[in-house]
């Protein structure tokens, strides 16, 4: 189970059950509300690992398409909501298109020398700085800091070793706070 | 410790990774060096922000029927019973294209007079078109309700099954005694009767999709 995903709301869990069969066996309006359940996640996911919310919103659709496909292969052992996540970081990490974009770079707040920043300015200027980071980078610290996975499953997703991850972590962690400082050497 | 090495170490500190000693060393140098001891700080509470950002977006309303229409038009996963049904009019059409390729081919023209077939077959024959009518109800009461390429995947199967009993029947019209030929049929009868009989079933307890 990945760490920081949210605990289910009262009656999701049994009355998703009921959602992933009939959405199994065919039933539209089902995967439907499975959609609606969980497409804010998703989208938000897709969003991180892509930097680009064109890119996010292809990424939501490639992925609920492909659980679509794939929903008689969900045996229930995991719950849906984690199995369709492991199916968007797929595509999110899979998205050849992204290539022929950039992400995009949205100016940072400098912040004042000294200034403290309330802590929804510092999520505002985090997200923004998220975006900004090279691709491998992002895509280590979403899974990670944001989402929890260990480095032993982001390797497998990403192609990487458990060193190569743990060093792009902290490459990417610095390059962030570099960002949040405004471009003051850390 | 010189700062670099501080600095190096810094992520598998704050993850809780580094053996004791070092850890302890970390410690040590955070306490004397004001710079690396902010640097640790920033990290920590970045680390902190990071891990409890909103997990869930606004999803637009226009992404659903993106996804909808996508899976409607390139098909994706059937529901069972319809891949099903298909799976059965390739067997009845493997079945009979393979006994009938493997025959020499016959010209000669029907018998005037020709024997009909055995009562058993003529039996068997109108079972399946009460199957068939049955079906034909259960499909006529729900075609608004089931998905429009849900009933043109049903109806193609089907065509298919009973295009291939056709041929049998054509087959056993010039040489209505051969009874491989009706071994043939009685045996696509058969699967096609239960295959109907399980559609019809399904059909009828199927919900109305959205």
């Amino acid at each position: 189970m990945v760490a920081g995903l949210e605990a289910p709301r009262v009656g999701e869990t049994y009355g998703e059950d009921a959602l992933v069969g009939k959405a199994a066996s065919g039933d539209l309006g089902a995967f439907e509300t499975l959609y609606r359940l969980h497409g804010g996640r998703i989208l938000a996911l897709c969003r991180r690992l892509t930097g680009d919310p064109a890119q996010a919103e292809d990424c939501v659709q490639e992925a609920f398409v492909k659980a679509w496909r794939s929903l008689s292969s969900f045996d229930g052992r995991a719950r849906f909501s984690t199995w369709l996540h492991q199916i968007a970081v797929r595509v999110a990490l899979d998205d050849r298109r992204r290539q022929s974009r950039r992400p995009q770079l949205t100016a940072l707040t400098v912040a004042e020398p000294g200034a403290e920043r309330s802590s929804d300015d510092l999520r505002v200027e985090l997200e923004r700085a998220l975006a900004g980071l090279p691709e491998a980078a992002r895509h280590v610290v979403v899974l990670h800091d944001v989402y929890g996975y260990e480095h032993a499953e982001i390797a497998t997703m990403t192609g990487t070793t458990v060193g190569g991850s743990r060093s792009q972590l902290h490459r990417a962690r610095l390059q962030l706070r570099k960002a949040l400082e405004g471009g003051r050497t850390a | 410790m010189s700062c670099d090495a501080f600095t190096d170490a810094l992520s598998d500190w704050i993850d809780g990774t580094l053996p004791e000693e070092r850890a302890r060393e970390m410690r040590e140098h955070a306490e004397g060096c004001e710079r690396c001891r902010r640097l640790e700080r920033d990290v920590r509470a970045m680390i902190g922000t990071l891990g409890e950002l909103p997990r869930d977006d606004e999803t637009r309303p226009r992404t659903w029927a993106a996804i909808e229409d996508r899976i409607r038009r390139e098909g994706g996963t059937a529901s069972p019973w319809t891949r099903w049904l298909s799976f059965a009019a390739v067997l009845v059409l493997a079945l009979v294209g393979g006994w009938i390729a493997s025959r020499p081919v016959r010209h000669e023209a029907p018998v005037a007079g020709a024997p009909s077939l055995p009562p058993a077959l003529a039996s068997a024959d109108a079972t399946l078109l009460e199957a068939r009518a049955a079906l034909d109800a259960v499909l006529a009461a729900r075609q608004t309700k089931l998905s429009p390429e849900t009933v043109r995947e049903l109806e193609a199967s089907l065509a298919e099954m009973e295009s291939a009993t056709k041929k049998i029947h054509e087959a056993l019209a010039k040489d209505p005694g051969n009874r491989d030929l009706q071994k043939m049929l009685v045996a696509s009868h058969r699967r096609q009767l239960s295959v109907m009989r399980d559609v019809t079933l399904l059909a009828a307890t199927q919900e109305t999709p959205r």
